[in-house]
C-alpha cells in the first residue's frame, strides 16, 4: 500500500519535471543576452563557431526553417519531417535529459558537463545542509517545547530572542561576523585550508550553524505554538489523569501531534537547506553547488541554469513525498 | 612566519618540479575563481594572470610598459612593415626540460585561429594572414578546413624562426606577440587531456617563470619557481593564489596573516586608512582603465554637441573620485591613461559650472526646459551604484538643472542593450580595459568608424580615421605616437562624453614583500606584469 503511493508519487515526478523545464527553459530565454555576450564583444567569426558548437544557431522553440528546407528539397517521409521539426534547442534538451545528459556549461567553454560539475560541487554543499538540518532541528524544536511549556516564563522570552534574531538578522551579517569571531577569540584561520572541505571536518560547522539560524527560528516559534495548540487539548488531560509520567505525557501525547506541522515545513526546508546558499558559501569559501545557481544567471549559462533548477525542483517534490509518508508515523488518522 | 609555512597536504605533482618545502612563499588574494585558464579560450584577467605566470610569449613588457624581448631575443619586420620575423633564443626549454622550439609557438597560432577552439580573443590575432578566414570555415567540411589552415600566415622554417605574415602594416605586432593567444601550451598535451586539459597541472607544462603545480577549484592554485627559465630561477620558490569572494574576509585572512596581498573593496578604503598599521601597507597606483559616461550619439538630446559639451562642463570628476568613490579612482579628462603613449594632458571641458550652464543655452535646445527626456542606465549587479548615480543625477539637477530618470538593469541584459544604437542608453558607464599598451588598442579598435564599440553608439569622425589608419601602419615610433596624440585631441574635442576616471590599483601588501615594480596594466596582484622574476619575501 505504502511502496504503491511511493511509486505512484515518483511516477508524477515525471509531468513535474517536464513542466519546470518547460517554463524554466523559455524563462531564461526571455532574458535578453547571451553566455557569449561581452563588454568588449566576441568577433562575428567566434561567435557563430561558438553557437555552433553548441547548438545555439538551432531555433529555440521547434525548427520551422529546416522542414521547409527540406519540403523543398523534396523530402516527403513523415518521420524525417517530425525530427527536423524537433531539431531545436529545446526538443535537443528534452532528448539529452531521457539519456541523463544535462549539457555542456557555457561558462567553462563547454569543457564540462553540468552534470559531472554538480556531481562534484554537491557533497561540500550536502554536508554543510546537512549540519544545518540537524542543527535547526536539535536546537529550534526542545527550544520551542521549553518555551511552550513554561510560557510566560524568562526560557519563554530567551528563546522568542533568540528565534527573533535568528530570522531577522541576515545570514551575510552573522556569517562574517561569526568568522572574525572565531578569527580573533580563538585564532581560526579565516580561510579554511582546501583539503578541509574533503570528507568531514570542523569546517563545515559554521557554515552549517549560520545557515541553519533561519530555519532553527521558524521551527522555534512553529514548535511553540503548535504545542500551545495541544497543551490544553482533552486528551493531554487524560494521560496526566491517569498517572503517567509529565516526560511521557510530553513526548508522546503533546510533542507527536505538534511535530506534524514541523514536519511539515521541515520537507522543503531541508532541501532548500541540502541544495545551499549562495550567500553561505561565498562567505565561508564552501566549494559548492550554491554559487552555482546565481553565477549561472548572471552568465547566461542555459545549460547550468537548467541543471540547478532541475534538482531543486527534485529535491523539493523528493521532499514533499517524504512529509507525506511521514504524516502516516505520526497520525495514523491520516492515510497515505 | 605563517608566509612561510607550506600549506599542510599541499603535495607539487608536476615530475620536473618539486617544491622545496619551507621556502619563500607569496600567498596573493584573488576574489574570482577563473571559469577557464587554457590559453588559447580565456579572456578575464583572472584567468590570464595564471597563465601569465605559467607561460611566456614570444616578447613580455617590462615596467615601462615597453615590449622587450622574452621567448624571442629579437624580431624584425620587412621593409613595408607586412612580415615580421621572430628569432628564439637558443636553448629554450619548458619547465619540465623538453625543447621549446618555434613550431611550438606556431601552433599556438593555429590554435587560437582554429574554429574548433573558437577562443574569445582570437580575433586579436585577425591581423595574420588567413587567421580570420580560417576561424570563419566551418569545421564540419574537413576539405576547407584543411586548405585554410594550410593558408594560415605563420610559419617555423626553423626550431629558432618564427615568420607571421600580416595583413597590412602593423608596427605593434611585436606588442601582441606577449599576449595570452601567444603562449606556447603543449599540443600532444591538449589532446591527452581532451577539452578538459587545462585544469590538469601535469598537462599544463610551460615555459614562464612558474609552473604550476596544484590546482584546487575555487579553492587554490599553487605554482613554483621555474629552474628552466631562460632567465634564471625567480626569488620566490612559490606562489600560492588563494580564492575568497568576500572581502571582508579576505581582509579578516590578511590581519590574521593568512594572505600576504590583498586588493580591497572601496567601502573598506576609510577604515583601512585610519587604521594605523594597514595605512602603512596600502599601496595605490592607477591602472590602464578609462572609464567614461558614454552617450548616444543617435539618440536626442546628445546629438548636439553643445548638449554634450555642457555635460562634460558639468562632471566634478575630483568630488566624484574622492568622496563618492572613497578615492579608488583618479579623475581623468581625456581617454589614454596616464603612462600609455598617446596620453595628452589636456584640460579640456574640466569641471566649470558656469561654462556647463552657457554651453547648454548655446544648443539647439537653448537650455534645460526644452531637453527631452534624458535616462541614466546603469549596471545594477553592482549594489554600490545606485548611490553613486543618484549623485552624478544630483549634480546635473543642480548645475545645469535637467531632471535624469535612473534605469537600473542586470550586467548581461545592459551588455545585450548595448550591441545596437537603436536600444544603446541615451547615458551609460562605459570604459576600457586595455589589452595591451599601445595606442593603437585604444584608438583604433574602439573609435574607429568601422569599430563595434564605435558603431554602437554611433561616433564616426572621418578626420580621426584617416590619421589612425596612418598611424596604424607608420613604422617610425616618433612620428606613430604623435599622429595618435593628434587623433587622440580630436576625439576629445569631439566630446563623445565625459571622460571620468581612471580606476586605481589598489593592494594591501605586507612589510616584507620586496622587488615588485607596479605597472599600469597590473589587474590582479601588485608586479603582475614586470615583476615575477623580482617579487621576493624578506623577513
Amino acid at each position: 500500500m505504502l511502496l504503491a503511493f511511493i511509486l505512484r508519487r515518483i511516477f508524477w515526478l515525471i509531468p513535474v519535471v517536464v513542466a519546470v523545464t518547460t517554463i524554466t527553459f523559455f524563462l531564461m530565454h526571455r532574458a535578453p543576452g547571451g553566455p557569449w555576450d561581452r563588454e568588449k564583444p566576441v568577433a562575428a567569426a567566434t561567435l557563430k563557431a561558438l553557437d555552433q558548437k553548441f547548438g545555439l544557431d538551432k531555433p529555440v522553440w521547434v525548427n520551422i526553417e529546416e522542414v521547409r528546407a527540406r519540403w523543398q528539397a523534396g523530402q516527403r517521409n513523415p518521420i524525417r519531417l517530425l525530427g527536423a521539426f524537433l531539431d531545436s534547442q529545446y526538443f535537443r534538451y528534452l532528448w539529452g535529459l531521457v539519456r541523463l545528459d544535462l549539457g555542456p556549461s557555457y561558462r567553462s567553454k563547454g569543457t564540462e558537463s553540468v552534470q559531472s560539475i554538480l556531481w562534484r560541487k554537491f557533497p561540500p554543499t550536502a554536508k554543510v545542509g546537512v549540519v544545518a538540518t540537524v542543527f535547526a532541528v536539535m536546537v529550534g524544536v526542545p527550544l520551542g517545547v521549553l518555551g511552550a511549556l513554561k510560557q510566560n516564563s524568562w526560557i519563554d522570552y530567551v528563546s522568542l530572542t533568540v528565534a527573533t534574531l535568528g530570522v531577522s538578522v541576515p545570514s551575510f551579517i552573522i556569517g562574517v561576523l561569526v568568522i572574525i569571531f572565531l578569527s580573533q577569540v580563538f585564532g581560526v584561520k579565516p580561510i579554511r585550508q582546501p583539503e578541509e572541505w574533503r570528507g568531514f571536518s570542523t569546517a563545515y560547522l559554521a557554515p552549517g550553524i549560520v545557515l541553519g539560524l533561519g530555519t532553527m527560528s521558524y521551527l522555534t516559534r512553529l514548535t511553540r505554538s503548535s504545542m500551545l495548540e495541544v497543551i490544553r487539548q482533552d486528551y493531554v488531560r487524560t494521560a496526566r489523569a491517569k498517572g503517567l509520567s509529565e516526560f511521557q505525557v510530553v513526548t508522546r501525547h503533546m510533542l507527536r501531534n505538534a511535530l506534524i506541522a514541523v514536519i511539515t515545513v521541515l520537507g522543503p526546508a531541508v532541501a532548500a537547506l541540502v541544495t545551499g546558499s549562495f550567500i553561505i558559501e561565498t562567505i565561508f569559501n564552501v566549494p559548492g553547488m550554491g554559487r552555482e545557481y546565481v553565477v549561472a544567471i548572471a552568465a547566461r549559462d542555459y545549460s547550468m541554469i537548467m541543471g540547478t533548477t532541475l534538482m531543486y525542483a527534485l529535491f523539493v517534490a523528493l521532499a514533499n513525498l517524504w512529509v507525506d509518508v511521514m504524516y502516516g508515523f505520526l497520525d495514523p488518522r491520516i492515510r497515505v | 612566519m605563517a608566509a612561510q609555512t607550506p600549506a599542510p597536504g599541499a603535495t607539487p605533482t608536476s615530475a620536473a618540479v618539486t617544491t622545496p618545502t619551507g621556502e619563500k612563499i607569496l600567498r596573493i588574494h584573488e576574489y574570482t575563481y577563473p571559469d577557464v585558464f587554457d590559453p588559447q579560450k580565456s579572456s578575464f584577467s583572472n584567468e590570464i594572470a595564471l597563465l601569465h605566470m605559467n607561460y611566456e610569449g614570444l616578447t613580455r613588457l617590462d615596467q615601462n610598459l615597453n615590449t622587450v624581448p622574452a621567448a624571442a631575443e629579437s624580431w624584425e619586420f620587412n621593409q613595408d612593415g607586412t612580415v615580421v620575423t621572430f628569432h628564439l633564443r637558443s636553448g629554450l626549454k619548458y619547465s619540465d626540460g623538453t625543447p621549446l622550439t618555434a613550431e611550438r609557438f606556431r601552433c599556438a597560432v593555429e590554435r587560437t585561429c582554429d574554429p574548433k577552439t573558437a577562443g574569445e580573443y582570437q580575433s586579436i590575432l585577425f591581423d595574420i594572414v588567413g587567421c580570420q578566414e580560417f576561424a570563419e570555415t566551418s569545421p564540419n567540411d574537413q576539405a576547407k578546413y584543411e586548405e585554410a589552415r594550410q593558408k594560415l600566415g605563420v610559419e617555423a622554417p626553423d626550431d629558432r624562426t618564427l615568420i607571421v605574415r600580416l595583413t597590412h602594416p602593423a608596427p605593434y605586432f611585436p606588442t601582441i606577440a606577449s599576449l595570452w593567444v601567444f603562449y606556447p601550451a603543449r599540443k600532444e598535451l591538449i589532446e591527452q587531456g581532451g577539452e578538459n586539459w587545462w585544469k590538469d597541472p601535469k598537462l599544463q607544462v610551460g615555459n614562464g617563470p612558474f609552473q604550476m603545480v596544484e590546482v584546487v577549484e575555487d579553492q587554490r592554485i599553487r605554482f613554483v619557481a621555474n629552474p628552466n627559465y631562460w632567465e634564471g630561477k625567480p626569488k620566490l620558490d612559490a606562489v600560492e593564489i588563494i580564492y575568497q569572494k568576500e572581502s571582508s574576509v579576505a581582509l579578516e585572512a590578511y590581519k590574521a596573516g593568512q594572505i600576504d596581498m590583498f586588493s580591497p573593496d572601496p567601502s573598506q578604503l576609510p577604515a583601512i586608512k585610519s587604521d594605523p598599521e594597514l595605512s602603512k601597507q596600502l599601496v595605490t597606483y592607477p591602472a590602464a582603465t578609462t572609464i567614461m559616461l558614454s552617450f548616444n550619439l543617435t539618440k536626442e538630446p546628445f546629438t548636439d554637441k553643445k548638449v554634450r559639451e555642457a555635460f562634460a562642463y558639468a562632471f566634478d570628476r575630483k568630488t566624484y573620485c574622492e568622496q563618492i568613490r572613497n578615492g579608488d579612482c583618479t579623475p581623468t579628462l581625456e581617454w589614454i591613461p596616464p603612462g600609455i603613449p598617446g596620453h595628452i594632458g589636456t584640460d579640456k571641458y574640466a569641471f566649470d559650472p558656469q561654462k556647463a550652464k552657457q554651453a547648454l543655452t548655446e544648443s539647439s535646445y537653448g537650455g534645460p526646459e526644452k531637453l527631452p527626456e534624458i535616462k541614466l542606465t546603469y549596471n545594477s549587479d553592482d549594489p554600490a551604484a545606485r548611490p553613486r548615480v543618484e549623485w552624478i543625477a544630483g549634480q546635473y539637477r543642480d548645475i545645469l538643472g535637467v531632471t535624469i530618470t535612473l534605469e537600473p538593469v542586470d550586467g548581461k541584459t545592459l551588455v545585450a542593450m548595448r550591441k545596437d544604437p537603436k536600444t544603446y542608453p541615451q547615458m551609460v558607464f562605459s570604459g576600457w580595459i586595455q589589452d595591451y599598451p599601445d595606442p593603437q588598442n585604444w584608438l583604433s579598435v574602439y573609435w574607429k568608424c568601422d569599430a563595434t564599440f564605435a558603431q554602437r553608439f554611433g561616433y564616426c569622425n572621418k578626420q580621426f580615421d584617416d590619421i589612425v589608419t596612418k598611424a596604424d601602419q607608420e613604422l617610425d615610433v616618433k612620428k606613430r605616437i604623435e599622429l595618435y596624440k593628434q587623433a587622440h585631441q580630436i576625439l576629445i574635442d569631439d566630446a563623445p562624453g565625459p571622460f571620468l576616471y581612471n580606476p586605481l590599483n589598489i593592494w594591501l601588501v605586507k612589510p616584507y614583500v620586496k622587488g615588485y615594480s607596479p605597472t599600469p596594466s597590473d589587474d590582479a596582484f601588485l608586479g603582475e606584469f614586470a615583476s615575477l622574476m623580482t617579487l621576493d619575501i624578506q623577513r
